[in-house]
């Protein structure tokens, strides 16, 4: 089962022609044949601002996105959001791990970037460190249009160039956010308390 | 004993709304490997559509087996043609034409 779990709009025959289960929509989505999580993207300034707003939403899926490494070290320490779309180097990456908060690469990020190269090699860099400290890695589409989608197949093969072996790099299409899928039933249920405590 | 250089045979979709010609996909998929890997990387890949396997809107790319996916990673890198929007999709990679023809028939 594979999710794309960054997308801005919504397409389910374009989803189901490429491959996908299940998306996790930054917007307003409804599907019979798809699973859907809602998501939310922060844009935080400074740390209190990102507490105020990772408290208020009601989001399955909360992502900081392209934080400076002041509003990262605040987020992971108080471990207040499930995943971070930027370059996050040594010690932060270590603590994502302890966290089980995920590092998200984004496929829009290459695409759209005036220096792919470059993007490309902070991947790489941010990968073998999250692979070295065992981080969880997302790949997502990050489609702002549906038109920036991409296909599982073309996600794997993303991974792989950005040095993550073939298993790893359908992980990051299933694992993490299987467990993101399965926390959203526990909270449906009622049975989710907070991370680490459930109802049995 | 194996042959350096292999074959594969990859079988892919467009997705757009408007009919897209074949020359101009091949352009476009050169374009963006050498773009991301060089003019090196296009000479070492060595992609090459086959017109006589398309049909509608799945067409077949011929290239090393050294670059199967980073010629995937170009494919998905194409955003336009002719500033009409579309997805390139790969279905499945081939190793021999016989299977494709079964496939696509």
């Amino acid at each position: 089962m594979f999710w794309d779990f960054w997308i801005e709009e919504f397409d389910e025959k374009i989803l189901l022609n490429l491959g996908f289960h299940g998306v996790c929509v930054f917007g307003d989505a409804q599907s019979k044949k798809l699973f859907v999580l809602k998501g939310e993207k922060i844009f935080a300034k400074n740390s209190e601002e990102l507490k105020i707003k990772c408290k208020r939403t009601k989001a399955d899926f909360l992502l900081l996105v392209k934080p400076n490494v002041k509003m990262q070290r605040v987020a992971i320490k108080r471990c207040l959001v499930d995943g971070i779309n930027a370059f996050v180097k040594y010690p932060l990456i270590k603590e994502m791990a302890e966290k089980n908060i995920a590092l998200v690469i984004s496929f829009n990020d290459f695409l759209n970037s005036k220096e792919p190269t470059k993007t490309i090699a902070l991947m790489k860099d941010s990968i073998k460190l999250a692979k070295k400290y065992k981080t969880p890695i997302v790949i997502v589409s990050g489609a702002k249009t549906k038109w920036e989608l991409r296909g599982t197949s073309e996600l794997i093969a993303f991974g792989e160039v950005l040095g993550l072996k073939r298993n790893e790099a359908k992980a990051a299409l299933r694992e993490f956010q299987e467990k993101i899928f399965e926390r959203q039933k526990l909270k449906k249920q009622g049975k989710y308390i907070m991370p680490g405590v459930r109802k049995v | 004993m194996k042959k350096p250089y292999r074959k594969r045979y990859i079988l892919f979709e467009i997705i757009s709304d408007s009919k897209i010609k074949e020359e101009l996909i091949e352009i476009a998929i050169k374009k963006a490997i050498k773009e991301l890997f060089g003019e090196f990387g296009l000479s070492e890949a060595n992609p090459k559509l086959l017109k006589e396997f398309s049909k509608g809107k799945k067409h077949v790319l011929c290239v090393d087996h050294r670059y199967v996916q980073k010629t995937k990673l170009a494919m998905a890198y194409v955003k336009e043609i002719n500033k009409k929007k579309l997805i390139i999709k790969t279905i499945k990679v081939y190793g021999t034409l016989k299977k494709i023809k079964g496939v696509i028939k």
